[in-house]
Protein backbone atom coordinates (compact mmCIF):
# COMPACT_ATOMS: atom_id res chain seq x y z
CA UNK A 1 0.00 0.00 0.00
CA UNK A 2 1.91 3.55 -1.07
CA UNK A 3 1.68 6.66 0.93
CA UNK A 4 -1.47 8.21 -1.36
CA UNK A 5 -4.01 4.67 -1.03
CA UNK A 6 -2.82 5.28 2.72
CA UNK A 7 -3.55 8.53 2.67
CA UNK A 8 -7.20 8.46 0.57
CA UNK A 9 -8.45 5.49 3.10
CA UNK A 10 -7.75 7.76 6.35
CA UNK A 11 -9.49 10.50 4.74
CA UNK A 12 -12.66 8.27 3.77
CA UNK A 13 -12.86 6.87 7.19
CA UNK A 14 -12.25 9.99 8.94
CA UNK A 15 -15.02 11.33 6.82
CA UNK A 16 -17.50 8.84 7.51
CA UNK A 17 -16.58 9.16 11.40
CA UNK A 18 -17.46 13.10 11.15
CA UNK A 19 -20.62 12.14 9.48
CA UNK A 20 -21.61 9.21 11.51
CA UNK A 21 -21.03 11.59 14.67
CA UNK A 22 -23.32 14.60 12.78
CA UNK A 23 -26.42 11.96 12.24
CA UNK A 24 -25.80 10.87 16.18
CA UNK A 25 -26.13 13.98 17.16
CA UNK A 26 -29.10 14.53 15.34
CA UNK A 27 -30.81 11.37 17.13
CA UNK A 28 -34.00 12.25 19.50
CA UNK A 29 -34.21 9.93 22.91
CA UNK A 30 -35.35 12.28 24.81
CA UNK A 31 -38.93 12.92 25.97
CA UNK A 32 -41.04 16.21 25.41
CA UNK A 33 -44.06 17.24 28.09
CA UNK A 34 -46.46 19.48 28.14
CA UNK A 35 -48.82 19.85 31.09
CA UNK A 36 -51.07 22.75 32.73
CA UNK A 37 -53.20 21.52 35.76
CA UNK A 38 -56.32 22.98 37.18
CA UNK A 39 -55.35 21.53 40.70
CA UNK A 40 -52.21 23.45 40.49
CA UNK A 41 -53.60 26.39 39.46
CA UNK A 42 -56.47 26.46 42.26
CA UNK A 43 -54.63 25.10 45.05
CA UNK A 44 -51.08 26.20 44.85
CA UNK A 45 -48.74 24.37 47.31
CA UNK A 46 -51.60 23.11 48.80
CA UNK A 47 -50.94 20.47 51.57
CA UNK A 48 -53.80 19.00 52.59
CA UNK A 49 -57.04 18.68 50.58
CA UNK A 50 -59.20 21.72 49.71
CA UNK A 51 -62.21 22.13 52.40
CA UNK A 52 -65.07 22.99 50.77
CA UNK A 53 -67.57 25.45 52.60
CA UNK A 54 -70.83 23.89 52.68
CA UNK A 55 -73.18 26.00 50.87
CA UNK A 56 -75.96 26.56 47.97
CA UNK A 57 -74.87 27.01 44.47
CA UNK A 58 -77.20 29.26 43.08
CA UNK A 59 -77.03 29.48 38.88
CA UNK A 60 -78.94 31.95 37.19
CA UNK A 61 -79.86 30.85 33.47
CA UNK A 62 -78.29 31.51 30.71
CA UNK A 63 -75.80 31.13 32.38
CA UNK A 64 -72.41 32.61 30.95
CA UNK A 65 -69.66 30.10 30.98
CA UNK A 66 -65.86 31.10 30.26
CA UNK A 67 -63.32 27.97 28.72
CA UNK A 68 -59.30 28.50 29.48
CA UNK A 69 -56.57 26.60 30.12
CA UNK A 70 -55.45 26.19 32.98
CA UNK A 71 -52.13 27.68 32.93
CA UNK A 72 -48.66 25.88 32.89
CA UNK A 73 -46.86 25.56 36.17
CA UNK A 74 -43.61 25.86 34.66
CA UNK A 75 -42.61 27.94 31.83
CA UNK A 76 -41.82 26.66 28.28
CA UNK A 77 -44.38 23.62 29.17
CA UNK A 78 -47.68 25.20 27.90
CA UNK A 79 -49.10 24.75 24.13
CA UNK A 80 -49.07 27.79 22.00
CA UNK A 81 -52.02 30.31 22.35
CA UNK A 82 -53.27 30.26 19.31
CA UNK A 83 -52.99 26.32 19.24
CA UNK A 84 -55.51 26.48 22.65
CA UNK A 85 -57.75 29.35 21.23
CA UNK A 86 -58.43 26.87 18.30
CA UNK A 87 -59.18 24.00 20.76
CA UNK A 88 -61.76 26.03 22.69
CA UNK A 89 -63.33 27.21 19.85
CA UNK A 90 -64.23 23.88 19.02
CA UNK A 91 -66.02 23.37 22.54
CA UNK A 92 -67.49 26.11 22.60
CA UNK A 93 -68.79 25.24 19.04
CA UNK A 94 -70.36 22.46 20.45
CA UNK A 95 -72.29 23.83 23.49
CA UNK A 96 -72.86 27.36 22.33
CA UNK A 97 -76.59 26.59 21.07
CA UNK A 98 -78.07 25.00 24.62
CA UNK A 99 -80.87 27.41 25.28
CA UNK A 100 -79.51 27.01 28.83
CA UNK A 101 -76.47 28.55 28.02
CA UNK A 102 -76.12 32.40 27.83
CA UNK A 103 -72.70 32.76 26.54
CA UNK A 104 -69.31 31.53 26.31
CA UNK A 105 -66.27 33.32 26.43
CA UNK A 106 -62.66 31.92 25.25
CA UNK A 107 -60.37 32.86 28.28
CA UNK A 108 -56.58 33.72 26.48
CA UNK A 109 -54.35 31.86 29.21
CA UNK A 110 -52.21 35.42 29.47
CA UNK A 111 -55.41 36.38 31.80
CA UNK A 112 -54.66 32.91 34.23
CA UNK A 113 -51.62 33.26 36.50
CA UNK A 114 -49.80 30.41 37.76
CA UNK A 115 -50.92 29.26 40.63
CA UNK A 116 -53.13 32.21 41.05
CA UNK A 117 -55.63 30.39 42.94
CA UNK A 118 -59.65 31.09 43.30
CA UNK A 119 -58.81 35.03 43.81
CA UNK A 120 -57.57 34.86 40.01
CA UNK A 121 -60.30 32.79 39.11
CA UNK A 122 -62.35 35.52 39.88
CA UNK A 123 -60.85 38.39 38.78
CA UNK A 124 -61.31 36.66 35.15
CA UNK A 125 -64.26 35.78 36.01
CA UNK A 126 -65.73 39.56 36.59
CA UNK A 127 -63.49 40.74 33.46
CA UNK A 128 -65.22 38.30 31.51
CA UNK A 129 -68.39 38.71 32.80
CA UNK A 130 -69.12 35.08 33.41
CA UNK A 131 -70.49 32.69 36.33
CA UNK A 132 -69.09 29.23 35.50
CA UNK A 133 -65.67 28.60 34.26
CA UNK A 134 -64.41 25.27 33.07
CA UNK A 135 -60.73 24.68 33.33
CA UNK A 136 -59.02 22.45 30.82
CA UNK A 137 -56.15 20.86 32.50
CA UNK A 138 -53.87 19.33 30.03
CA UNK A 139 -50.87 16.75 29.85
CA UNK A 140 -49.04 15.71 27.43
CA UNK A 141 -46.29 13.03 26.95
CA UNK A 142 -44.08 12.33 23.85
CA UNK A 143 -41.95 9.58 24.04
CA UNK A 144 -39.44 9.04 21.35
CA UNK A 145 -37.43 5.69 20.41
CA UNK A 146 -35.14 5.02 17.59
CA UNK A 147 -36.02 2.27 15.44
CA UNK A 148 -33.39 -0.31 14.02
CA UNK A 149 -33.56 1.53 10.64
CA UNK A 150 -32.42 4.96 12.46
CA UNK A 151 -28.21 2.94 12.10
CA UNK A 152 -28.93 4.17 8.57
CA UNK A 153 -28.70 7.89 9.18
CA UNK A 154 -25.30 7.79 8.74
CA UNK A 155 -25.36 7.66 5.12
CA UNK A 156 -26.83 11.36 5.32
CA UNK A 157 -28.94 10.39 2.67
CA UNK A 158 -30.53 7.77 5.18
CA UNK A 159 -31.45 10.84 7.48
CA UNK A 160 -33.34 12.44 4.68
CA UNK A 161 -35.34 9.04 3.46
CA UNK A 162 -35.07 6.14 6.33
CA UNK A 163 -38.21 6.62 9.20
CA UNK A 164 -35.95 5.56 11.83
CA UNK A 165 -37.91 7.91 14.76
CA UNK A 166 -40.93 6.75 16.44
CA UNK A 167 -43.04 8.91 18.31
CA UNK A 168 -45.50 7.76 20.49
CA UNK A 169 -47.66 10.94 21.79
CA UNK A 170 -50.10 10.23 24.89
CA UNK A 171 -52.32 12.75 25.58
CA UNK A 172 -54.96 13.47 28.46
CA UNK A 173 -57.67 16.79 28.58
CA UNK A 174 -59.48 17.34 31.49
CA UNK A 175 -62.45 19.98 31.54
CA UNK A 176 -63.35 20.76 35.17
CA UNK A 177 -66.56 22.97 35.63
CA UNK A 178 -66.66 25.67 38.38
CA UNK A 179 -69.49 27.93 39.91
CA UNK A 180 -67.20 31.16 40.61
CA UNK A 181 -68.98 32.61 43.42
CA UNK A 182 -69.32 29.59 45.40
CA UNK A 183 -65.77 27.90 44.17
CA UNK A 184 -67.84 24.37 43.73
CA UNK A 185 -66.86 22.08 41.57
CA UNK A 186 -69.94 20.91 39.27
CA UNK A 187 -68.75 18.11 37.32
CA UNK A 188 -66.05 17.20 34.84
CA UNK A 189 -65.74 15.11 31.87
CA UNK A 190 -61.56 13.65 30.59
CA UNK A 191 -60.69 13.37 26.62
CA UNK A 192 -57.32 11.49 26.03
CA UNK A 193 -55.51 10.56 22.62
CA UNK A 194 -52.67 8.75 21.76
CA UNK A 195 -50.71 9.25 18.12
CA UNK A 196 -48.07 6.83 17.39
CA UNK A 197 -45.99 7.76 14.03
CA UNK A 198 -42.34 7.60 13.25
CA UNK A 199 -40.45 10.13 10.73
CA UNK A 200 -37.04 10.76 8.93
CA UNK A 201 -34.29 12.35 10.96
CA UNK A 202 -34.65 15.73 8.89
CA UNK A 203 -38.32 15.78 9.31
CA UNK A 204 -38.76 14.82 12.99
CA UNK A 205 -39.10 18.17 14.34
CA UNK A 206 -41.72 19.39 11.97
CA UNK A 207 -43.17 15.50 12.13
CA UNK A 208 -43.10 15.83 15.91
CA UNK A 209 -45.00 18.99 16.05
CA UNK A 210 -47.51 18.25 13.94
CA UNK A 211 -48.28 14.95 16.21
CA UNK A 212 -48.59 16.61 19.24
CA UNK A 213 -51.12 19.11 17.80
CA UNK A 214 -52.74 16.00 16.60
CA UNK A 215 -52.67 14.43 19.88
CA UNK A 216 -54.59 17.89 21.37
CA UNK A 217 -57.16 17.95 18.35
CA UNK A 218 -58.06 14.19 19.07
CA UNK A 219 -58.10 14.43 23.18
CA UNK A 220 -60.40 17.75 22.54
CA UNK A 221 -62.59 15.44 20.25
CA UNK A 222 -62.87 12.66 22.73
CA UNK A 223 -63.78 15.20 25.45
CA UNK A 224 -66.63 16.98 23.54
CA UNK A 225 -69.25 13.89 24.20
CA UNK A 226 -67.90 12.92 27.36
CA UNK A 227 -68.31 17.22 28.42
CA UNK A 228 -72.03 16.73 27.56
CA UNK A 229 -72.69 13.31 28.77
CA UNK A 230 -71.26 14.87 32.29
CA UNK A 231 -73.73 18.12 31.43
CA UNK A 232 -76.96 16.09 31.41
CA UNK A 233 -75.93 14.18 34.65
CA UNK A 234 -75.24 16.97 36.27
CA UNK A 235 -78.82 18.32 34.93
CA UNK A 236 -80.62 15.03 36.12
CA UNK A 237 -78.83 15.51 39.52
CA UNK A 238 -79.77 19.08 40.35
CA UNK A 239 -83.50 18.09 40.26
CA UNK A 240 -82.52 16.26 43.68
CA UNK A 241 -79.45 18.15 45.03
CA UNK A 242 -80.49 20.34 47.33
CA UNK A 243 -77.08 22.47 47.15
CA UNK A 244 -77.57 23.43 43.45
CA UNK A 245 -80.48 25.90 43.12
CA UNK A 246 -81.52 27.25 39.84
CA UNK A 247 -83.34 30.94 39.89
CA UNK A 248 -83.81 33.37 37.45
CA UNK A 249 -81.95 36.21 36.78
CA UNK A 250 -83.20 39.45 35.70
CA UNK A 251 -83.95 39.18 31.99
CA UNK A 252 -84.98 35.36 31.47
CA UNK A 253 -85.92 33.42 28.62
CA UNK A 254 -89.29 32.09 28.41
CA UNK A 255 -91.20 28.94 27.07
CA UNK A 256 -94.94 29.22 26.83
CA UNK A 257 -95.67 25.17 27.93
CA UNK A 258 -99.22 24.04 28.79
CA UNK A 259 -97.33 20.37 29.64
CA UNK A 260 -98.81 17.20 30.19
CA UNK A 261 -101.62 18.84 32.26
CA UNK A 262 -102.82 20.90 29.15
CA UNK A 263 -103.58 17.96 27.06
CA UNK A 264 -105.64 15.77 29.78
CA UNK A 265 -107.33 19.00 30.21
CA UNK A 266 -108.22 19.41 26.60
CA UNK A 267 -108.62 16.17 26.31
CA UNK A 268 -111.69 16.78 29.11
CA UNK A 269 -113.37 19.16 27.02
CA UNK A 270 -113.43 16.85 23.79
CA UNK A 271 -114.47 13.73 25.97
CA UNK A 272 -117.27 15.78 27.41
CA UNK A 273 -118.71 16.33 24.04
CA UNK A 274 -118.34 12.50 23.19
CA UNK A 275 -120.17 11.75 26.40
CA UNK A 276 -122.87 14.41 25.39
CA UNK A 277 -123.43 12.52 22.14
CA UNK A 278 -124.66 9.27 24.06
CA UNK A 279 -127.87 8.65 23.85
CA UNK B 1 -124.64 18.33 19.79
CA UNK B 2 -125.71 18.17 16.59
CA UNK B 3 -122.46 18.34 15.24
CA UNK B 4 -119.31 15.67 14.96
CA UNK B 5 -115.73 17.55 15.75
CA UNK B 6 -114.26 17.79 12.22
CA UNK B 7 -110.70 17.68 11.33
CA UNK B 8 -109.00 21.27 12.06
CA UNK B 9 -107.48 21.89 8.82
CA UNK B 10 -106.08 25.95 9.71
CA UNK B 11 -104.64 24.87 13.52
CA UNK B 12 -103.15 21.80 11.64
CA UNK B 13 -101.46 24.09 9.38
CA UNK B 14 -100.15 26.09 11.96
CA UNK B 15 -98.60 22.88 14.19
CA UNK B 16 -97.15 21.48 10.76
CA UNK B 17 -95.54 25.12 10.37
CA UNK B 18 -94.31 24.89 14.05
CA UNK B 19 -93.12 21.28 14.00
CA UNK B 20 -90.98 22.48 11.09
CA UNK B 21 -89.66 25.13 12.36
CA UNK B 22 -88.25 22.52 15.02
CA UNK B 23 -85.16 21.47 12.51
CA UNK B 24 -84.51 25.51 11.49
CA UNK B 25 -80.61 26.57 12.21
CA UNK B 26 -80.37 27.82 15.89
CA UNK B 27 -79.65 30.92 14.11
CA UNK B 28 -82.75 31.63 12.19
CA UNK B 29 -84.58 30.29 15.35
CA UNK B 30 -83.16 33.24 17.05
CA UNK B 31 -84.66 35.56 14.68
CA UNK B 32 -87.66 33.91 14.87
CA UNK B 33 -88.62 33.85 18.47
CA UNK B 34 -90.23 36.68 20.40
CA UNK B 35 -88.23 39.21 22.14
CA UNK B 36 -88.68 42.33 23.27
CA UNK B 37 -87.94 43.94 19.65
CA UNK B 38 -91.16 44.43 19.05
CA UNK B 39 -92.03 46.66 21.63
CA UNK B 40 -89.53 49.32 19.86
CA UNK B 41 -91.08 48.86 16.47
CA UNK B 42 -88.55 45.96 15.36
CA UNK B 43 -88.75 42.51 14.38
CA UNK B 44 -92.57 42.96 14.58
CA UNK B 45 -92.82 39.21 12.97
CA UNK B 46 -92.00 37.50 15.88
CA UNK B 47 -95.27 38.71 17.32
CA UNK B 48 -96.57 36.17 15.11
CA UNK B 49 -93.07 33.60 14.54
CA UNK B 50 -92.73 33.26 18.45
CA UNK B 51 -95.64 31.18 18.80
CA UNK B 52 -94.48 28.90 16.49
CA UNK B 53 -90.95 27.97 17.73
CA UNK B 54 -90.49 25.63 20.53
CA UNK B 55 -87.55 24.53 22.74
CA UNK B 56 -87.82 20.94 22.10
CA UNK B 57 -89.51 18.00 20.76
CA UNK B 58 -91.87 17.79 24.04
CA UNK B 59 -92.12 21.41 24.86
CA UNK B 60 -94.13 21.62 20.63
CA UNK B 61 -95.85 18.20 21.10
CA UNK B 62 -97.20 19.05 24.39
CA UNK B 63 -98.27 22.18 23.34
CA UNK B 64 -99.32 21.41 19.92
CA UNK B 65 -101.81 18.40 21.18
CA UNK B 66 -103.74 20.80 23.33
CA UNK B 67 -103.73 23.15 20.37
CA UNK B 68 -105.53 20.73 18.08
CA UNK B 69 -107.52 18.88 20.70
CA UNK B 70 -109.20 22.37 21.79
CA UNK B 71 -109.39 23.76 18.23
CA UNK B 72 -111.38 21.07 16.45
CA UNK B 73 -114.18 22.36 18.81
CA UNK B 74 -113.51 26.16 18.18
CA UNK B 75 -112.91 25.13 14.15
CA UNK B 76 -116.16 23.12 13.75
CA UNK B 77 -117.68 25.97 15.06
CA UNK B 78 -115.70 28.56 13.38
CA UNK B 79 -115.38 27.05 10.11
CA UNK B 80 -111.61 27.09 8.76
CA UNK B 81 -111.87 30.29 7.19
CA UNK B 82 -112.46 32.53 10.24
CA UNK B 83 -110.32 30.50 12.52
CA UNK B 84 -107.43 30.96 9.53
CA UNK B 85 -108.43 35.04 10.76
CA UNK B 86 -108.02 34.15 14.25
CA UNK B 87 -104.57 32.82 14.40
CA UNK B 88 -103.79 36.11 11.75
CA UNK B 89 -105.01 38.43 14.06
CA UNK B 90 -105.03 37.02 17.66
CA UNK B 91 -100.93 36.36 17.94
CA UNK B 92 -99.95 39.66 18.12
CA UNK B 93 -101.96 40.67 20.99
CA UNK B 94 -101.18 37.53 22.97
CA UNK B 95 -97.49 38.16 21.99
CA UNK B 96 -97.65 41.81 22.95
CA UNK B 97 -99.66 41.41 26.15
CA UNK B 98 -97.25 38.93 27.09
CA UNK B 99 -94.38 41.03 26.84
CA UNK B 100 -96.59 43.62 29.01
CA UNK B 101 -97.11 41.48 31.71
CA UNK B 102 -93.56 39.88 32.11
CA UNK B 103 -91.40 42.62 32.10
CA UNK B 104 -88.18 40.68 32.47
CA UNK B 105 -88.71 37.90 29.30
CA UNK B 106 -86.21 38.54 27.15
CA UNK B 107 -87.26 35.74 24.94
CA UNK B 108 -90.35 33.77 24.45
CA UNK B 109 -91.20 30.14 22.45
CA UNK B 110 -94.69 28.24 22.40
CA UNK B 111 -97.38 27.57 20.86
CA UNK B 112 -99.38 27.00 24.66
CA UNK B 113 -100.84 30.84 24.33
CA UNK B 114 -102.61 30.06 21.29
CA UNK B 115 -103.61 26.18 22.56
CA UNK B 116 -105.28 28.20 26.16
CA UNK B 117 -106.83 30.74 24.34
CA UNK B 118 -108.60 27.87 22.05
CA UNK B 119 -109.11 25.90 25.14
CA UNK B 120 -111.26 28.81 26.74
CA UNK B 121 -112.83 29.34 23.52
CA UNK B 122 -114.02 25.78 22.93
CA UNK B 123 -114.99 25.90 26.54
CA UNK B 124 -117.58 28.88 25.75
CA UNK B 125 -118.71 26.68 22.83
CA UNK B 126 -119.62 23.92 24.59
CA UNK B 127 -121.18 26.17 27.52
CA UNK B 128 -123.84 27.03 25.47
CA UNK B 129 -125.09 23.05 26.10
CA UNK B 130 -126.32 23.36 29.75
CA UNK B 131 -125.85 19.89 30.79
CA UNK B 132 -122.05 20.50 30.20
CA UNK B 133 -121.74 23.99 31.97
CA UNK B 134 -120.79 21.95 35.14
CA UNK B 135 -117.50 20.31 33.76
CA UNK B 136 -116.67 22.76 31.69
CA UNK B 137 -116.52 25.07 34.84
CA UNK B 138 -114.53 22.09 36.60
CA UNK B 139 -111.74 21.89 33.83
CA UNK B 140 -111.66 25.49 34.10
CA UNK B 141 -111.20 25.62 37.63
CA UNK B 142 -108.57 23.09 37.29
CA UNK B 143 -106.52 24.94 34.55
CA UNK B 144 -106.69 28.27 36.66
CA UNK B 145 -104.88 26.14 39.75
CA UNK B 146 -102.50 25.20 37.50
CA UNK B 147 -101.81 28.22 36.57
CA UNK B 148 -101.78 29.71 40.16
CA UNK B 149 -99.80 27.04 40.76
CA UNK B 150 -97.13 28.16 37.80
CA UNK B 151 -97.39 31.51 38.69
CA UNK B 152 -96.26 30.84 42.32
CA UNK B 153 -93.45 28.94 40.64
CA UNK B 154 -94.75 25.35 41.48
CA UNK B 155 -94.07 24.60 38.05
CA UNK B 156 -93.63 20.71 37.74
CA UNK B 157 -90.60 18.89 35.26
CA UNK B 158 -94.26 17.94 32.90
CA UNK B 159 -93.67 21.48 30.98
CA UNK B 160 -91.59 19.80 29.09
CA UNK B 161 -89.02 23.05 28.97
CA UNK B 162 -85.23 22.14 29.32
CA UNK B 163 -83.44 23.52 32.48
CA UNK B 164 -83.11 26.77 32.42
CA UNK B 165 -85.98 27.78 30.83
CA UNK B 166 -88.45 29.61 32.60
CA UNK B 167 -92.35 28.98 32.26
CA UNK B 168 -93.68 32.10 30.91
CA UNK B 169 -96.99 31.63 32.62
CA UNK B 170 -98.07 34.89 31.87
CA UNK B 171 -98.84 33.81 27.82
CA UNK B 172 -101.14 31.58 29.32
CA UNK B 173 -102.93 33.98 31.56
CA UNK B 174 -103.39 36.50 28.32
CA UNK B 175 -104.66 33.00 26.48
CA UNK B 176 -106.78 32.47 28.97
CA UNK B 177 -108.28 36.26 28.58
CA UNK B 178 -108.71 36.52 24.72
CA UNK B 179 -109.91 32.95 25.09
CA UNK B 180 -112.31 34.20 27.46
CA UNK B 181 -113.15 36.67 25.31
CA UNK B 182 -113.85 34.77 22.22
CA UNK B 183 -115.81 31.94 24.75
CA UNK B 184 -118.44 35.30 25.34
CA UNK B 185 -119.27 35.89 22.30
CA UNK B 186 -119.67 31.87 20.97
CA UNK B 187 -121.63 30.71 24.05
CA UNK B 188 -124.43 33.13 22.74
CA UNK B 189 -126.70 31.06 21.37
CA UNK B 190 -127.24 32.82 18.19
CA UNK B 191 -123.66 32.72 17.42
CA UNK B 192 -122.96 28.99 18.34
CA UNK B 193 -126.06 28.08 16.46
CA UNK B 194 -124.99 30.21 13.24
CA UNK B 195 -121.43 28.33 13.39
CA UNK B 196 -123.96 25.45 13.36
CA UNK B 197 -122.24 23.70 16.35
CA UNK B 198 -124.23 23.89 18.92
CA UNK B 199 -128.66 23.23 18.77
CA UNK B 200 -130.53 25.89 20.08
Amino acid sequence: MNITALLRNSAIACALLVLAGCASLWHHTDTHTQSGSAVEYLFPDAKQAPQMAPGVTTLRPPVKVGIAFAPAAQWGTAIPEQQKTLLLEKVKGNFASLPYVGKIEVIPSSYLRAKGGFANLEQVARMFDVDVVALVSYDQVQFVDNGVLSMLYWTIVGAYVIQGDRYDVQTMVDAAVFDVASKKLLFRAPGTSRIKGSSTLVNYSEASREARAAGFDAAVNDLVPNLKAELERFRERMKTDSSVQVVNRAGYSGGGSVGLAGVLLALGLVTLIGLRRRP
Amino acid sequence: MNTSLRWPRASFAVAVMSVAAISLPAAWATQLELTRGPLDGLACWQLWSGHLLHFGPTHALTDLLTLLIAASVVETALGTRRTTLLYCVTPPVLSLLTLLTAPQLTTYRGASALAVMMGFAAGGVLWRDVGLRVPVVLIVALFLVKLAGDAAGAATDLSGLPTGIALAWQAHAVGALIGSVLALHLARGTAAARYGMIST
